[in-house]
């Protein structure tokens, strides 16, 4: 069997060039999204102020695995881990050591960012190997992470961490929404540099790319790096947040899946794609929650089906469709 | 020590007959099934269900098998029968959705609770082999799963039917050429996926403890195996569940708690090292 052209396809149209005045587009929707996003906390109570936090949070992991995910086409399905990390980094930083907390979400990043260099062996697969390969160490991280005595607990007996409290609800608003910032802008820096269309080449035909001189295993590692780092930081600040972390809630198989699911909702390999699917998909979500909590997962299991088989562009490529139409 | 290998060994068969399917649905339609695991835990489940309301063993366990057969056709038909030429990404995440739509259907359905079966071949439920103590059910269930096995391995090396499978994992398009009708092929092909998968999870009821929540552990135990045993080959299959049977009661004897890292880890190690399998005829799936 050689290598069909037809298998790849579905993912090209989504990656389009990124000139000049794109990233300038882009940057102008980002800080206007976050305008809008600063101003939120005056409008609504509480309760959807928890429900912005986690969104922001859905769309920087998904903008982040959507990096290596998308634009690179390396599918990983190991991204929870890095999220896991970051928060029984910072557990363990503010705990443990007694830290602040700045340095507590610096050092998340950075452990994520470290811990990600293990992986890069993992380049050597691709497609549903690669998958899987990540997908194994997540599962394998999470094991250890549970079992190990100095990661399980602070005490012999406990089976997670409690934090201490760390700052009001607008505290946590006004951080989680600055890192989300900070990462949609070093997401749209990247895009712009020689790694961006370094890795859209590697996306097109890696052994063309590879062959003009673009040294896949470098960009590669580069982005990996880059999309565990982010959610390293994320991890480390929604730690707190949550107070109560465990296996069981900060490595879970659906952190991973979310960040996919999004991505792809979006439109997979765009800079807006995420921060769109994250918006739409963390609406539904509420929604399916609120009010059909016991079938909760049934209808994410439908969402997940419904998109990828009849929507496998995202809601990017509809409302570019839309565009040219009326063009 | 002796035990281990013993008692892996037997388990092997069942680990086999789990994977016979995942590994032809990779060869044959070029996807890693997500989903494959659903098939195993609902063959358990349903076969659990007839058996408590009177449904003699056997029977129960074909109809299991007849269920997820028929399953397997209605997600390929349905579902991948859209995305099995796309990106693998859409494959996965697509089979994953079915996997979580079905399970959590089959926990409405039969409940979440894990089920075991407690059967004993009447008459004989202990053999003595050597210093070791096997439970006939342990025996019956490797002969039912070698014999199963060998059924599918007959089929698809001596009927038309097996022709065109083999033909369509060798090259799609020339089968295609031939005048092979692909998408039957792959329909049949999830179908029997499906029956077999289904019939394993009926065997499993009566070993360990079972629930429609598990199918994605039994997911990347059928992936190990395939993977170890390499694809391509119904034998590779077969070493692969008998080496998985034993490092799977190895890992679990002695590192109890720690026990699905190692395995993990066997499977990183073993993509990373030798993708193709340790006895598999090349990499079948180049992408």
């Amino acid at each position: 069997m050689t290598v069909q052209p037809a298998r790849s396809a579905a993912m090209v149209p989504a990656l389009h060039g990124a000139a000049g005045h794109e990233t300038g587009r882009r940057i102008v929707v980002i800080l206007a999204f976050l305008a809008i996003a600063a101003v939120m906390p005056f409008m609504v109570d509480a309760y959807w102020q928890r429900v912005l936090i986690f969104t922001f949070v859905n769309i920087a992991l998904a903008s982040s695995w959507n990096i290596i995910g998308g634009v690179a086409g390396y599918p990983s399905f190991g991204h929870g881990a890095f999220f896991g990390i970051g928060a029984y980094t910072s557990a363990m930083l503010i705990i443990r050591a007694d830290l602040p907390f700045v340095v507590a979400i610096v050092g998340g990043g950075v452990v994520a960012g470290l811990f990600s260099l293990l992986f890069i062996p993992l380049f050597r697969q691709r497609g549903f190997y690669f998958a899987l390969s990540t997908l194994a160490a997540q599962m394998a991280v999470e094991t250890i992470v549970r079992t190990w005595s100095f990661t399980r607990g602070i005490e012999q007996w406990d089976m997670g961490w409690n934090f201490p409290d760390l700052g009001s609800l607008t505290f946590f608003y006004y951080l989680m929404l600055g890192l989300l910032g900070l990462c949609l802008l070093s997401v749209v820096a990247l895009m712009a540099s020689r790694v961006g269309y370094a890795l859209k080449a590697l996306h097109k035909d890696e052994i063309v790319a590879a062959s003009v001189g673009v040294p896949a295993t470098h960009y590669k590692s580069v982005a990996f790096v880059f999309s565990a780092i982010w959610p390293g930081v994320m991890g480390a600040a929604y730690g707190p947040f949550l107070v109560y972390i465990s296996p069981d809630n900060v490595f879970s198989m659906s952190m991973t899946l979310n960040m996919i699911l999004i991505s792809i909702f979006g439109g997979i390999g765009t800079v807006t794609g995420p921060i769109l699917g994250g918006l739409v998909l963390s609406a539904i979500d509420q929604i399916a929650w609120s009010n059909f909590l016991e079938y909760h997962h049934l209808i994410y299991g439908i969402m997940i089906v419904t998109i990828i088989s009849f929507w496998p562009g995202g809601l990017v490529s509809l409302i570019e469709k839309a565009w040219s139409k009326r063009k | 020590m002796l035990d281990i290998f013993f008692f892996g060994f037997l388990r092997g068969a069942v680990f086999a007959l789990a994977a016979f399917g995942f590994s032809l649905v990779l060869g044959v339609l070029g996807i890693v099934n997500l989903a494959h695991g659903v098939f195993i835990v609902l063959g358990a489940s349903v076969t659990y269900a007839l058996y408590s309301a009177g449904t003699p063993i056997v029977l129960a366990a074909l109809a299991a098998a007849a269920t997820t057969g028929l399953l397997g056709m209605l997600i390929q038909r349905l579902f991948i029968d859209r995305v099995f030429n796309m990106h693998p990404l859409m494959v996965l995440v697509q089979t994953f959705g079915v996997a979580i739509i079905v399970s959590e259907l089959a926990n409405k359905a039969f409940g979440t609770s894990e089920r075991l079966l407690r059967l004993d071949v009447p008459g004989l439920p202990y053999v003595e082999i050597g210093s070791v103590f096997v439970p006939t059910y342990e025996i019956v269930v490797f002969v039912v799963s070698l014999v199963s096995a060998g059924l599918l391995v007959a089929v698809l090396n001596y009927t038309s039917f097996g022709r065109a499978v083999r033909a369509c994992r060798d090259s799609r398009q020339s089968a295609e050429l031939v005048g092979i009708n692909v998408p039957r092929v792959f329909l049949l092909t999830m179908g029997i996926c499906g029956a077999w998968a289904g019939l394993a999870g009926a065997l499993i009821l009566g070993l360990r403890p079972t629930a429609p929540h598990m199918h994605f552990m039994w997911t990347i135990e059928a992936f190990l195996v395939v993977i170890i045993g390499g694809l391509g080959s119904m034998g590779g299959a077969l070493v692969g569940g008998f080496l998985y049977g034993v490092l799977n009661f190895a890992a679990y004897y002695y590192w109890p708690s720690t026990a699905p890292a190692v395995i993990f880890g066997a499977l990183i190690v073993m993509l990373m090292l030798r993708p193709a399998g340790l006895f598999g005829l090349g990499t079948v799936v180049r992408k």
